[in-house]
């Protein structure tokens, strides 16, 4: 296979993070190798979805872009944290989160070219099936390459006024930009709102296909990103969206 | 003597630009006069709080950082936009930041004079004759967060509760600390309605040994407004406002 695949929203607090990690396990759990690249460097997060400590982390996605090592180096295999039997594997580059490292990262940026040429080569070096990357949210040089070089892209948005013209803007670029198969998430809408209701007014908005629209989740909200919530509750209609969307970025 | 409280948060998402947003505005409607400058500059969200559109924005905090403009012309009165109907005693006064990609682009990449910044704080506080001005933050350590903290009288550190956010926040908490803040206090948002309120607040005062301001439920009337306006004014009677107005107690009782 060999694919890659963004995740990005115009705002943070999407739930881009723990979208991406619950996305790549359902696709671990169809046994496929898979990588996951944590490219928010200024904010890290889906390490803690995936159980891996500052202790644990050898290497950081910033040590490679710093020239400190490989890119292989840079890869953790969390498939056994999750704790369960999974037929794939998982491999997670995380980012750094000292907070000097992601002081230093805000001060002097980096060589974005040195982000394409370290997916290319995870791809090989790794043997994947799927390179998933957890961009950070906002339109800079890094999420462009990142859309620029992927075969799909999922674009999470909250039902919120604050993200829905940046998303649009977003939509524009990814269009320019000739990703193959692009894709909304309706994230965390409110019990009040009606899902069928909100995918037709979104999809007639951007004229872009939404591959699910999430409801807000007492249980994902208290799970606090300790976990991966379609391992916890693989019978949930939020686990079986994903599994849709996982079918339609796959396909 | 104006004050300066300012708001930030390890995360983004953490409902930060609402809750400011709405503490400001009840203010406003107890008389007083204040300032909101949204230094958020990455991802601006105030404007929308307050029901500014975008094309009404014609100087932004950034055309005034960029040396394009005066300071006083990047001033919007928007008391009149909180609540149609409502007579506020007091004004809100919003220095908006651009919504425009390229001016985002530009400050991801080129940044502005934090001096500058500095001194607008001050300037606007004469110039609009204010009692309090609010400083809303982008999200995570920025230069922007620490120069708040430094200048402010009372900082607030805003998270939910989220494994994500606690190893960021406890730096943030240890870095206000260190500036020697008089007050800093945290902000528990959108807690799980079934959780037990005090337990948390225990919780969270213990892990970070911080004071707890305020602890706010998740409110689905509130997340179905989708920020389109100012809760505590569309909703005066709701428990949740009135939270926010035991909020606006303990820091008017502060200061």
């Amino acid at each position: 296979m060999s694919r890659i695949i963004s995740i990005h929203s115009f705002r943070g607090g999407t739930g881009k993070s723990n979208s991406t990690a619950n996305l790549s396990t359902l696709m671990a759990m169809r046994g496929l190798r898979v990588g996951v690249v944590d490219t928010d460097i200024a904010s890290p997060g889906i390490h803690v979805l995936f159980g891996l400590s500052e202790e644990n982390m050898r290497h950081s996605l910033n040590d490679y872009l710093y020239g400190k090592c490989a890119i292989e180096d840079t890869a953790h295999n969390v498939t056994s944290n999750l704790k369960v039997p999974i037929e794939g594997e998982i491999f997670l580059i995380p980012s750094s989160i000292k907070a000097g490292e992601i002081a230093r990262f805000l001060r002097e940026g980096y060589d974005v070219g040195l982000l394409n040429d370290g997916f290319h080569d995870l791809l090989d070096n790794l043997e994947l099936d799927v390179l998933m990357i957890d961009t950070h949210p906002g339109l800079n040089e890094e999420t462009l390459l990142s859309i620029a070089i992927s075969d799909a892209l999922a674009i999470i948005l909250r039902p919120d006024q604050q993200d829905y013209q940046g998303t649009s803007v977003t939509v524009e670029v990814a269009r320019k930009l000739d990703v193959p198969r692009m894709y909304l998430i309706v994230n965390k809408l409110p019990a009040v709102f009606d899902p069928v209701a909100v995918k037709n007014q979104v999809e007639q908005t951007y004229h872009c296909d939404v591959a699910a629209v999430l409801p807000h989740s007492d249980e994902m909200m208290a799970l606090m990103s300790a976990g991966i919530f379609a391992l916890h509750y693989p019978d949930h209609p939020i686990t079986k969206s994903l599994v849709r969307v996982a079918d339609l970025l796959l396909a | 003597m104006a004050k300066i409280l300012s708001f930030h948060s390890f995360r983004r998402g953490t409902g930060k630009t609402n809750i400011t947003a709405n503490v400001a505005s009840l203010f406003a409607l107890q008389g007083k006069r204040v300032g909101v400058i949204d230094t958020s500059m990455q991802a601006p969200a105030m404007h929308i709080l307050f029901g500014l559109d975008e094309s009404k924005i014609k100087h932004s905090l950034n055309d005034y950082l960029w040396g394009r403009c005066k300071l006083e012309q990047t001033v919007q009165d928007v008391t009149t936009h909180l609540q149609p109907g409502l007579e506020l005693a007091g004004q809100v006064f919003l220095v908006p930041a651009s919504s425009r990609l390229g001016d985002i682009t530009q400050v991801l990449r080129h940044g502005f004079e934090i001096s500058d910044l500095n001194e607008s704080f001050s300037q606007l506080i004469t110039m609009l004759d204010l009692d309090i001005l609010f400083i809303d933050t982008y999200a995570g350590l920025t230069e922007t967060t620490l120069l708040s903290i430094a200048v402010s009288d009372a900082t607030f550190i805003i998270l939910r509760l989220d494994e994500q956010s606690y190893h960021g926040t406890g730096i943030m908490v240890d870095l206000a600390r260190e500036f020697n803040i008089a007050k800093i206090g945290l902000i528990l948002n959108e807690v799980p309605q079934f959780f037990n309120i005090e337990e948390v607040k225990a919780q969270v005062e213990q892990t970070y040994k911080c004071k707890i301001a305020a602890v706010f439920p998740y409110t689905p009337e509130l997340m179905a407004l989708s920020s389109t306006s100012i809760f505590a004014l569309q909703f005066p009677t709701h428990p949740l406002t009135q939270m926010f107005e035991e909020l606006v107690r303990l820091l008017a009782h502060e200061m």
